[in-house]
């Protein structure tokens, strides 16, 4: 097979082909539409500190204190 | 001492562009614009290639630079701006090839001219990589497109895409058997004679 019939060369050749160019009409759209987008507000990573500081409240064991209560409320 | 094989030319536009990110991602509306205008002809190059239709890449370039300007404050690193925006853009492909149901319609396919045609590929070899195409899942073309036609490595591909690295090899791989056979199918099928079909 001769290198101009390489089937990778051929598909490159293949992609290489092809509209390189988005029209104004597409800007002008864009630009239109953000005009009236508000960008979407991200909450800062205080928050996913304050969810770290939640799960490990709630991964941790019980107070000893606690346990007559819950041994009350579970055996209902 | 790092030494940059990058032209002070680049790093200028380099630093341009960044500033239009960090200015457009503080709401400015003009620096997204005058963003926006420098990658969208590459995103319609990308755009135009996995959906082979002007009109569906022009729809999912439009849709993915407005879903770039409402979610920008979420980009942490400005620097990966192209690839998050690449990524925005894969999906909006998909979403349109959807909707259309392109992938089940009979498409009549574009007369190609003979001057068109590059050095080494033939009128015949691109109708048929053309059909073969066609035939291909729109995540396959995406892998194809990204590793052909913008020469990235695998590893980038599918990062920039969001999947597994196996499974871009996977998608790689039976989307280029698919073209390959069809060129060396069109190859093997025998010339018929002129005369018989007069």
């Amino acid at each position: 097979m001769s290198v101009s019939r390489d089937p990778d060369r051929l598909i490159s050749a293949y992609l290489e082909d092809g509209i390189d160019e988005l029209p104004d009409r597409a800007y002008d759209a864009v630009r239109s539409e953000i005009d009236h987008t508000r960008q979407r507000v991200v909450l800062g990573p205080w928050r996913e500190e304050q969810m770290r500081r939640y799960a490990i409240f709630g991964s941790r064991r019980p107070p000893s204190c606690w346990s007559p209560w819950l041994e009350y409320a579970f055996a209902r | 001492v790092i030494v940059s094989n990058r032209s002070d030319p680049e790093k200028m536009e380099d630093r341009v562009h960044r500033a239009l990110i960090d200015r457009a991602k503080g709401g400015d509306r003009e620096a997204f614009d005058a963003l926006a205008r420098t990658v969208g002809d590459r995103c319609m190059a990308i755009a135009y290639r996995i959906l082979r239709d002007a009109d569906l890449a022009e729809d999912a370039v439009q849709a993915a630079l407005i879903t770039a300007w409402r979610q920008l404050r979420s980009l942490r690193d400005p620097d990966a701006f192209e690839p998050w925006l690449h990524r925005i853009l894969t999906h909006e492909c998909y979403a349109e090839a959807r909707r259309r149901r392109m992938l089940t319609e009979i498409r009549v396919l574009p007369f190609h001219d003979e001057a068109e045609s590059t050095d080494i590929l033939t009128v015949n070899d691109r109708d048929q990589l053309d059909r073969a195409f066609r035939r291909l899942t729109v995540e396959q073309r995406a892998v194809l497109v990204f590793h052909h036609y913008l020469g990235l490595p695998l590893s980038e591909v599918a990062e920039r895409l969001g999947i597994p690295v196996g499974t871009a090899k996977s998608r790689l791989f039976h989307a280029t058997a698919a073209l390959r056979a069809s060129l060396e199918a069109d190859a093997r099928t025998p010339s018929v004679p002129q005369e018989r079909l007069a």
